[in-house]
């Protein structure tokens, strides 16, 4: 019993940072209408910034996290403006391939820039957590995970408090809703994209920075693997539902945890993958209602 | 004289071409695969199991790889056939990844190493000619009732429907048609490189074949077979680093999409469109 509850916790903890990242793929698409494959690089970017932020500037954990947010969330920008917005068009819905394969291209390009600039093999990461371990009883939580645990949690109720106590939150989710009214109450549509490719992109670099703080360890293929699992996490909660991406994230840490736990490593992506098949037959929609 | 760089890079590029026909068929009536890489691994680790560990001949364990890649294809579009575009990819992908694990975690397969010593059977002139028999039946089947029901298909979905058209049908059949192609190309290919490994089947593979029908476009076939061979061959002649090369390449995609949004077999080309 002990065990099962310890793998619970591992999952609770793995899978706030599935969420992270799934949380930006939800905004983009339930805004921008595009499934916006360069989020993964966002994750692999954000986290170097921090690593170059500490190792050259000498910045502290949270500096180099603001740090990775903000050149994250700019890089997002730029991608926005470089090869979504001249391909995309927000007011129908998304039929074309062009944004997916632009942001596929993006992807290709800022992975193998980093693969070009960085070391392929990998790098340890300054700014590792090393938390003190919490022990309830026979219940043993890694100081670092649950210090990456509590920021996600903390992003993500900044992120509901933007998006629902605020008038920008208010804007952002009208131009979900329908961009085109939204235009017609003033509105700018294309300031609101901007910003929440910030904010999505920003996401994916916290998603990062919290997963090489974890392992000790960054590489430039990290955001591909995580990537993949954000794009699982966002289609488990449902495209565009933000609790769906929370609770899709938190079910996948969990589903993998109790995986190695139980049955094999080897066989976590067969599992993870063969079940979301099944429930995308199932329950096509998702777990949760869409946030629009 | 082609020196033998060339006919390596050629006979790569063949084979990502086939591949992109057959998944040009299935994207053709609206079906988003992004497993394509899966269907020719299965197609090659079957070949390859039935040349290097029971000693068939080739043209058989060809046939035998390309089949089991069509009956698993009919399955998986059977199964998926109620969704639509963005759930169909996901659906893809995560068959494809879970594909990958398959294949890292079976001993027949060789686990995460793969397959190793396959005989050296596919030239780049059986290649060549494969294309060219691929080629000729396309040719054959733009003229046929099921390329009439594809084209109604994509038009427009229920209206076909309400014409008689067996949506359904159509839709399975050409997902079988495209997963035969692609295991007939995985087994060509296991034979060409005499190995395979699991990461083969992954979806970073399956998004070249992707790139390669969305840039030549659903509207003919001859726009995938031009994407495939120059999205093939253009980073190698962009004749930097491999990873500049494809820096580049992403960048290229980038502008292909700006300026040609319908891929190659658009009418035009297109200008930006800001709307509002």
């Amino acid at each position: 019993m002990e065990f099962f509850i310890q793998q619970i916790v591992n999952g609770v903890l793995l899978g706030s940072t599935y969420a992270l990242i799934a949380l930006g793929f939800t905004l983009v698409f339930g805004i921008l209408n595009v499934l916006n494959l360069a989020q993964a690089e966002m994750v692999t970017w954000g986290a170097y910034a921090a690593y170059f932020l500490s190792l050259y500037l000498g910045f502290s954990f949270p500096a180099a996290l603001v740090g990775a947010i903000l050149f994250a969330g700019c890089l997002g920008i730029l991608v926005e403006r470089l090869a979504i917005r001249p391909v995309s068009n927000p007011f129908k819905e998304a039929e074309h391939l062009s944004p997916l394969i632009a942001t596929i291209g993006v992807g290709i390009a800022l992975q193998n820039l980093a693969i070009r600039v960085f070391e392929p093999k990998g790098t340890p990461f300054p700014l590792a957590f090393s938390g003190a371990a919490l022990d309830l009883g026979r219940i043993h939580i890694a100081g670092g995970k649950l210090s990456a645990f509590a920021i996600s949690i903390i992003v993500m109720g900044l992120l509901m408090v933007i998006l629902y106590r605020t008038s920008l939150g208010k804007k952002i989710r009208a131009t979900a809703e329908d961009p085109q009214a939204a235009i017609f109450l003033g509105v700018n549509v294309y300031s609101i994209f901007t910003i929440v490719m910030f904010i999505s992109s920003a996401l994916g670099g916290i998603g990062g920075v919290l997963t090489a703080s974890i392992y000790g360890i960054i590489s430039p293929f990290m955001g591909a693997s995580l990537g993949l699992k954000g794009l699982v996490v966002m289609i488990i909660g449902g495209v565009s539902s933000l609790s769906g991406a929370v609770v899709g994230g938190i079910l996948l840490g969990i589903a993998e945890a109790l995986i190695i736990g139980y049955i094999s490593s080897a066989y976590v992506d067969a599992v993870v993958f063969g079940v979301l098949t099944l429930m995308l037959i199932a329950r096509p929609q998702g777990l949760l209602p869409s946030f629009k | 004289m082609i020196s033998g760089y060339w006919i390596e890079l050629l006979s790569g590029a063949t084979i990502s071409a086939m591949a992109s026909l057959g998944l040009y068929v299935q994207m053709s009536t609206g079906q988003m695969n992004v497993a394509q890489a899966a269907f020719l691994g299965m197609g090659g680790y079957a070949a390859a199991i039935l040349t290097l560990k029971l000693g068939l001949p080739f043209p058989v364990a060809l046939v035998a790889g390309a089949a089991l890649a069509a009956v698993v294809g009919l399955l998986f579009a059977t199964v998926v056939l109620r969704l639509s575009h963005w759930w169909y990819a996901i659906a893809s992908l995560a068959f494809g990844e879970a594909m990958v694990s398959i294949a890292s975690n079976l001993d027949y397969t060789g686990g995460i190493l793969g397959l190793m010593g396959i005989p050296s059977h596919t030239t780049f002139a059986l290649l060549l000619s494969v294309l060219i028999l691929l080629l000729l039946f396309f040719v054959g089947l733009e003229r046929s009732r099921f390329t009439l029901g594809m084209k109604a298909i994509r038009a427009d979905e229920t209206a076909s429907m309400a014409s008689g058209v067996n949506a359904r049908a159509i839709r399975v059949a050409a997902f079988g048609l495209g997963a035969f192609i692609a295991g007939l190309a995985g087994g060509l290919h296991v034979h060409l490189l005499t190995v395979i490994t699991p990461t083969d089947l992954g979806f970073h593979i399956s998004l070249n074949y992707f790139v390669n029908v969305a840039v030549g476009g659903t509207r003919h076939f001859w726009g995938t077979l031009v994407a495939s061979y120059a999205l093939f061959i253009l980073p190698e002649l962009l004749r930097f680093s491999a990873t500049d090369r494809f820096i580049l390449f992403g960048i290229l995609l980038v502008l292909i999409m700006i300026f040609l949004p319908q891929g190659l077999t658009s009418r035009r080309l297109a200008f930006r469109h800001r709307p509002g």
